[in-house]
């Protein structure tokens, strides 16, 4: 649950209970002026962060690539599958081939290693672990984790059991970066070392205590792998050449399924920034611009991407993302690898599905006050199962009308009955289920929270049967909250039916 | 000295960030002007952190240095901000690594007391007690309390600070001030 209402009052007082003092002006100009005043900066820019490696593609592609592209493409110094782009070369090394050991039928792969001048990103990956000794898979994986490398009780702080380590030839151990720095730093068996090594220092060793999720005691522990790096030449495309696209291309939309002047739609085109041909697919890049966005749109997503080929062949594209409308705000690029390889010649990209996100409270600045995103209704003291109530509240965001029409007690299984919750409940049985119509032309979509700690409203499921309203449920651990139910509608997103083509010609 | 008397958050439309970041990569002056922009909220925040103005004066240093260096490996992706606070986590985590220490809210708070303009507010019974509450807030929570309300960093920037999507913080944040309000 969530409770918007907190007053700017109470924030003023948070502020003022925490007040610190400012800069003063002394140390502020002192700062200000050595910095000014420090010689210009012309490293060479830097690489997108990478958070895998497919190293034996790497050392092939190194080995076929002619370094005059490297001016033919501007920055881009190639694209490694599972990795992205690498836009320089300048003091990187690589894992020279990837090595394993195997121990009492377990066998740990060190598959890639890229080192930065800054950074190391190791990746590696374990088989023959047996799945009841498997954290994921085992039957007590969760409800005893602490039989597993890296498992903690809810609660308790993050183990690092299962993180690995790198030794240098010095006996110098790198630790896995704690700090949050690389995004990139999710899973275990892709940890970043938020370190340089010394440009002599190309054996290290991986030293790993327990292979993560491994059930304690039944696999080996205590690894140790040296492994070899090798300089990448500056200049030299790793991976696959990138085509940028600067030429301008045809973007097309097909005749809208809603006229503008009848709904807000927003006006969106597709533009295409990078074509990279593999072997096997065809990865492109785009993002979309929007005509006039209404300032709560934060994001339009693709949903249904293809690119047809030369010969007439289209083939179905997969997005290498995830949807978190947040994360990829209107303008971000978005990467998709074709189920297939293209034939040579022009491409035409199709998006034939895009979503439209709106979160008026949540856009900065805001265009929705949490209170104007607020409906209540009175449940009494003591609601039943199945009981409805009739509301028939209007909203509108972004010029979108939609209405909740009403609201009814219901249980876990009710939601249980749309989707298959693997987890099940969680404790999330009682709750309110909302009945939400719009323009059925639209695919709208809400997304609502109830207000009240004490019942930890959460569990939420959304269901739109085919020609009928959307149902919205969200569940509570607490029973059912009674009395005055606050309900705020965070955002709502529509599908945009048009079609957009890009068209690119070598 | 250069030019200005006042010392103050500078205000800059976002809009001019991304050709201010470009040019700063190669003009010092325009690194002038986002260090205008954001250094007392990074000031402020690590004073919070540290407690004391020497110790936040040094460790503020050595961000605004650090991201000066920085800078032209930065690629503007809109989170400036949370790149720049990043930094200044690190520095102080390397602080803190060498002191072997770290100054809680309490300690904080009677240095904020010392030297508070509004002193008259420092004795109300009501903030006293709004600092107890949030001393007793785990360190996480703390530290997304100070980052919104002493560095008044933005939820899309506290989001791209701590890796979190930033509807995840402002739930997290909003139901931290219902629990603050409730304990008052």
């Amino acid at each position: 649950m969530n409770d918007l209402n907190t007053s700017p009052e109470f924030e003023e007082k948070v502020r003022k209970a925490l007040k610190t003092p400012d800069a003063t002006p002394e140390f502020a100009n002192r700062l200000r002026n050595e910095l000014v005043r420090r010689p210009v900066q012309m490293k060479p820019k830097n690489f997108r962060l990478a958070w895998a490696v497919a190293f034996a593609l790497v050392l092939t592609i190194l080995a076929v690539s002619a370094p005059t592209l490297v001016s033919a493409f501007g920055k881009i110094f190639g694209y490694v599958p599972e990795v992205g782009l690498v836009e320089t070369t300048n003091g990187l090394r690589m894992l020279a081939e990837p090595v394993s050991s195997t121990r009492d039928g377990v066998t740990l792969t060190i598959t890639h290693v890229f080192a930065y001048p800054d950074h190391i990103e190791l990746q590696y990956e374990v088989n023959g672990i047996a799945p009841e000794n498997d954290g994921w898979q085992a039957e007590d994986g969760i409800s005893n984790p602490t039989a597993f490398c890296g498992g903690v009780n809810p609660g308790s702080l993050k183990s690092n059991a299962g993180d690995a380590r790198l030794r240098l030839p010095d006996g110098t151990i790198l630790e896995r970066d704690y700090t949050g720095k690389y995004p990139q730093n999710v899973f275990a068996m892709q940890p970043v070392y938020d370190s340089a090594i010394p440009a002599d220092a190309n054996t290290l060793t991986f030293v790993l205590d327990c292979i993560p999720q491994a059930r304690l005691g039944a696999a080996p522990e205590n690894w140790e792998i040296s492994f070899d790096l090798v300089e990448v030449p500056a200049g030299t495309i790793v991976g696959e050449p990138v085509i940028e696209v600067t030429q301008p291309v045809v973007t097309e939309e097909a005749p809208a399924s809603l006229p503008p002047e009848a709904l807000p739609v927003p006006q969106v085109t597709a533009v295409l920034e990078r074509i990279i041909p593999t072997d096997t697919n065809t990865v492109m890049y785009f993002h979309f611009e929007v005509t006039n966005p209404d300032p709560s749109l934060i994001s339009i997503m693709p949903r249904n991407v293809s690119v047809i080929d030369s010969l007439g062949q289209q083939y179905h594209m997969i997005g290498s993302f995830v949807w978190q409308p947040f994360e990829y705000q209107v303008g971000s690029a978005f990467e998709f690898v074709s189920e297939g390889k293209p034939a040579p010649g022009p491409l035409t990209l199709v998006i034939d599905q895009t979503v439209a996100y709106y979160w008026p409270i949540y856009v900065d600045p805001p265009q929705a006050t949490s209170e104007e995103m607020t409906f209540t209704f009175d449940v009494g003291e003591n609601p039943q199962y199945g009981q409805k109530w009739e509301l028939n509240i209007p909203f509108n965001i972004a010029g979108f009308d939609f209405q909740i029409v009403s609201a009814e007690a219901v249980k876990f299984e009710d939601v249980g009955n749309y989707h298959n919750y693997i987890d099940g409940s969680q404790g999330y049985e009682y709750g309110y289920q909302f009945i939400v119509v719009g323009d059925p032309s639209l695919g709208l979509m809400v997304e609502m929270d109830i207000h009240g700690d004490e019942y930890q409203c959460w569990l939420s499921d959304v269901y739109k049967p085919d020609n009928e309203p959307l149902i919205y449920t969200q569940l509570c651990k607490n029973g059912y909250p009674t009395g005055q139910v606050s309900v705020t509608i965070l955002g709502m997103s529509i599908e945009l039916n048009d079609d957009l083509t890009v068209e690119w010609k070598p | 000295m250069i030019g200005y008397e006042a010392v103050k958050t500078t205000s800059m439309n976002h809009d001019e960030l991304p050709d201010l970041i470009t040019a700063a990569k190669s003009d010092p002056r325009a690194f002038g002007r986002l260090y205008d922009h954001y250094l007392q909220p990074v000031y402020r925040y690590l004073y919070s952190r540290l407690g004391n103005a020497h110790e936040a004066e040094d460790v503020t240093s050595l961000t605004f240095i650090a991201a000066y260096e920085a800078l032209p490996k930065y690629r503007e992706q809109g989170q400036f901000a949370a790149w720049l606070f990043r930094i200044a986590r690190s520095k102080m985590n390397d602080h803190f690594r060498r002191n072997k220490y770290e100054v809680e809210l309490e300690a904080a708070e009677r240095i904020s007391a010392g030297e508070d303009a509004l002193g008259a507010l420092i004795h109300d019974e009501e903030l006293s007690k709004l600092r107890y509450v949030i001393r007793n807030l785990n360190p996480e929570e703390q530290d997304l309390i100070r980052l919104r309300y002493v560095a008044e960093l933005t939820f899309v920037e506290i989001a791209d600070l701590l890796g979190k999507r930033e509807d995840a913080v402002k739930k997290t944040m909003y139901r931290l001030l219902a629990r603050l309000k409730s304990q008052m």
